[in-house]
Order: structure tokens, then sequence, then C-alpha cells
């Protein structure tokens, strides 16, 4: 009987532990892969466009692993937008000030960009009108 | 033996005696005895097999808790130090291909990919500036830096949608610049910077977009940003604002 009850207790610890020992490894396992990397969401991204926001999806792109390691093929649209939108801004810097080579280079990159920007190819007039590029 | 009654000679095999036919008392009494060794041996072996069972039961079940509990501690101390820990993979990493990396820096710079070039250095560690590696990166990549720290509040008020939702950034941009022109005068002045023509040449450029970013977005041409860079914190902190202003056509 004593010795039932000890084999009880000692199986409640085992469980115990074994629940302690998952939740433990999956919070170790996660934080080890959130070092450098940030999963995207397309709804974010989406929001962020939607809000104009190319300067948040700027820092949060370049702070990731993917500006260097290449882009995830689901995001490729959103990030173009972004490209887009750095590109234009360097592209009106350098044309209003005479830099023809370099604004012919960003404009060249402009192009890219819109190209892969898909279904969010009409992000390009509104970054246009917000920098009067064109106007 | 010898038959209790008759004195005739019987066998422990023999339970009556061949002779006189009465019973042979020591059979019976081996017998009996025989009865109660199987017994008690079998109630010895239970009890030897019962304790053995329990003690390897028990025994077991102490090495599964020691092995779990230590599987714990150790899940848990990763878990606290998963940062350090990739942080030191990526050290480690960073020294390994040093080669490698300094060439896809010197890329970026080549390519005037100054964004880019930030990123990397922070990603792959190698902006630790306390170590022997990338010496020759270590002023370039200061500036790096604060390129995109000015860079990055600057296109906040581009995008912004009025002045109200800009200002707070002029801190920012004050910081990226001030923080940038204090390491443009380190870098052409500290003996402990290393020069490459490209990296002098990448370092021109950073200095040069910034002057057009600055005259392009907030109208400060070459003459305004000579007078920033002499002034006072303050100075510069209300000459910004007034260019942040001044970008939303004056605004309130």
């Amino acid at each position: 009987m004593k010795t039932q009850k000890k084999m009880r207790i000692s199986s409640v610890i085992i469980i115990i532990l074994l629940v302690l020992l998952i939740i433990s490894t999956v919070r170790a396992v996660s934080e080890l892969r959130s070092y450098n990397r940030r999963h995207y969401d397309t709804t974010d991204l989406t929001y962020l466009i939607r809000e104009c926001d190319y300067p948040g999806m700027t820092y949060d792109y370049y702070n990731s692993l993917e500006s260097i390691s290449g882009e995830d093929k689901d995001h490729q649209n959103h990030w173009a937008v972004m490209h887009y939108f750095n590109d234009a801004v360097m592209y009106k810097a350098f044309q209003e000030h005479g830099d023809t080579e370099r604004a012919a280079r960003y404009a060249d990159r402009m192009k890219g960009d819109q190209s892969a920007m898909g279904q969010y190819a009409g992000e390009a007039d509104v970054i246009n009108k917000m920098l009067k590029i064109g106007e | 033996m010898k038959c209790k009654y008759c004195g005739g000679e019987v066998s422990l095999s023999e339970k009556y005696c061949p002779y006189c036919g009465n019973l042979n008392e020591q059979t019976a009494a081996h017998a009996d005895a025989m009865k109660h060794f199987r017994k008690d041996y079998a109630e010895t072996k239970a009890g030897v097999m019962e304790t053995t069972k329990r003690f390897s039961g028990t025994v077991a079940n102490a090495v599964i808790i020691a092995v779990l509990a230590i599987l714990l501690v150790v899940s848990i101390f990763v878990g606290n130090r998963a940062w350090d820990i990739a942080y030191e993979s990526v050290k480690a990493d960073a020294i390994r291909h040093e080669a490698e990396y300094s060439r896809i820096m010197d890329d970026y710079l080549r390519n005037e990919q100054f964004l880019e070039y930030h990123a990397f250095t922070e990603k792959r560690g190698t902006n630790l500036y306390s170590r022997d590696a990338y010496v020759s990166f270590r002023g370039v990549s200061y500036l790096a830096d604060y390129y995109f720290s000015f860079y990055r509040a600057l296109t906040e008020v581009i995008a912004a949608d009025g002045y109200r939702n800009a200002e707070y950034q002029v801190s920012s941009i004050n910081r990226g610049l001030s923080g940038f022109f204090e390491q443009l005068d380190d870098y052409w002045t500290r003996d402990s910077i290393v020069h490459t023509e490209l990296h002098d040449r990448a370092v021109g450029v950073m200095e040069s977009n910034i002057g057009l970013l600055l005259d392009t977005y907030l109208y400060i041409d070459g003459d305004a940003l000579m007078e920033y860079r002499n002034a006072t914190e303050g100075m510069r902190l209300t000459m910004l604002e007034n260019a942040v202003r001044a970008y939303f056509g004056g605004a309130e």
C-alpha cells in the first residue's frame, strides 16, 4: 500500500516534470529561433502598405534576416512596395540635384520594383504623389 | 533406515513398511518437512521477487525524475540565455567567415547600398568593434549605423500625413545627424581608423546623400547644414523642427 502510494507520487512528479520540460523546451527553441528572425504575417504587411507606413516596413525589413538572406516568396510583392518607396526617395534627391547618372539608376530600380509589386502596383502612384515625383 | 515397528529395512521412498505394513513415519515426517520447505521457499521467493520489483521500480522512477529534472534545468537555462547563445554563435560565424563577409560588405559599399550594409553588419555580427576582425570596417560601420537612423527618421517625416505625426521624429533625425557628423570627424581624424579607398569613397557618398536628402525634403541646403553642424544641441533641434514644419507647409 505504502509502496503503491510512493509509486503514484513519483508518477505524478514525472508527469509534472515532463509537462514543464515540454513547455520550457518549446520556449527555448522559439527564443533561439527569434534571434534575428521575425515572422512576417501577410496581414501585417498589407496593413502597413494600406497605412503608407513604408518607413516602418523599411525598419522591419532591414532589421530582419530577409534583407540579407533572401526574401520570403510570399512577401516579395509587399517588400517590392517598400523598395519602390526607398528608391523613389533617393531618385527624387538625385534628380533634383542634377545627378542624372544616379537618378537614372534609381529610376531603373523603381521600374523593377513596380513590376515586382503584383497586386500592389497601384501603390507606385501613391508613393509618387507622396514624394511629388512627376508633378 | 529401519522400521520403527518391526526393525525391517525401509527406504525413504516407501510410505509403508514392506515387512509389517505399518506407516513409515520417517517418510511421513520427511514429506511434511518438504511440504513446509516448499511453502517457505515459495513465500521467500515471492518476497524476494516483490522486493526486487519494488526496488527496481523505485530506482527506475528516481532515475527518470533525475534525468527529467536535469533536462528541465538545461532547457530553462537555454531559454533564459537563448539570445546570448545565439549572439555567441553569430559572433563565432562572423570570425569564421571573415573573408567572405568582408567581400560582401565591400560589395554593399561599392554599390552604395548603405541600408543593406547596415543590416548585414547588424545581423551577421560584423559590427563587433571590440574584436580584431573587421577592424578596417569599424569607422564606416559606425557611420552606416547613424546613416540608417537618420534615413529612417527622415522617411518617417516624409511619409507622415501631417506635422503632428512627424514632430516626434525631430529628435530622432537630430540624433542620427549629430551622431553621423561626430563619427565623421572621428573618421577623418582618429589614428585608429583604417582608411581604404573604397571606405573613404563610401563615407563621402553617405555624407553627400545626407546633404541631398536634407536639401530635397527639409530644404536644408549646404550653408544651413554647415550652420547646423556648428550649432548647439538646442539650436540644432530648433532648426530641424522649423524644417519639418516647413515640409508640411508651415503647419502649426
